[in-house]
């Protein structure tokens, strides 16, 4: 089945949880191999642009362009808390090895901290960390 | 009986069972808070405490909704937490099926009992728009928003 880019510029991209990163505002191709690489997604106001790849792309939806994972890079800004509920900060960067997150560096105040994937217990709205995040 | 006038304990006490209340829980430390699900999302903030017969049962949000103390972790600082995802955050989230065709927003979600489970969605395109009815069967992702694992005529139950 054969689509333009009227199918895909300004659609919505969803990740893999339904969460919607922007809309779809250009698309990449290798000019050489005359194929498509990616897209780019607008993340909206004051937030960078983002470049998703072919291999991440799931399905060119009617309405939605759907991704078969969540890209790391949505997780920035992203609250911090313990199970507890306290707040420890928001998340500055992501580490990373391939789409695998390694460690978060979160900033808390005036501090930076970096804390492990594995004391990540969940990740959604909000990052929340295992009850022992700050043993190393 | 000795008469308390240190300034610094000025809190009295007026009971044979009771010594000191320091270390038991105070209404005020639960209203206003925060209250955050599972994963971290914001679920409302704590207006009251429900009680019955003299048996605290649990938590009235904003909202309006209910939620039973089993399902809040025992232990909090600035918020509280659940243990669980609640069913009813699944209201007012975006629907696409599996062919990432938008069907609407979940308006209502139909459940058998109160605990946190559903049967079915009830979604809604527009205002105008007839009611379409998804069964949980169908239904793949409910995180951020509902992701089908079907496409939406396969599925359509018209109300």
């Amino acid at each position: 089945m054969i689509i333009t880019s009227d199918d895909i510029l300004g659609k919505v991209a969803l990740d893999s949880e339904g969460g919607v990163l922007g809309t779809v505002v250009k698309l990449h191709i290798d000019k050489k191999q005359k194929q498509m690489t990616g897209i780019t997604v607008d993340q909206g106001f004051l937030k960078p642009d983002l470049f998703i790849g072919m291999n991440y792309i799931r399905t060119f939806g009617i309405d939605a362009i759907l991704l078969n994972d969540v890209p790391l890079d949505t997780l920035k800004g992203k609250k911090v808390l313990t199970t507890h509920g306290s707040l420890i900060g928001s998340v500055k960067n992501v580490l990373s090895k391939g789409n695998n997150i390694t460690k978060l560096v979160i900033t808390s105040g005036r501090e930076t901290l970096e804390v492990k994937a594995s004391f990540i217990k969940e990740a959604g709205q909000s990052i929340v960390l295992r009850k022992n995040w700050h043993k190393k | 009986m000795k008469l308390s006038t240190d300034i610094k304990k000025p809190r009295r006490i007026l009971s044979t069972k009771v010594n000191d209340i320091e270390h038991m829980d105070f209404f005020s430390r639960y209203i206003g808070k925060k209250v955050f699900s599972q994963s971290g999302e914001k679920v409302g903030v704590v207006k009251d405490l429900i009680f019955e017969k003299g048996v605290h049962k649990g938590f009235l949000l904003t909202k309006n909704l209910f939620i039973d103390k089993e399902y809040f972790n025992k232990e909090f600082d600035e918020a509280m937490m659940l243990q669980i995802e609640p069913v009813t955050s699944i209201i007012g989230k975006l629907v696409f099926d599996v062919d990432g065709k938008k069907i609407g927003k979940v308006k209502d979600i139909e459940r058998t009992n109160h605990g946190n489970d559903y049967k079915a969605l009830l979604v809604k395109k527009t205002i105008f728009s007839k009611p379409k009815i998804i069964e949980k069967k169908n239904v793949d992702v409910t995180k951020k928003n509902v992701l089908l694992k079907v496409s939406v005529d396969q599925v359509i139950k018209k109300q």
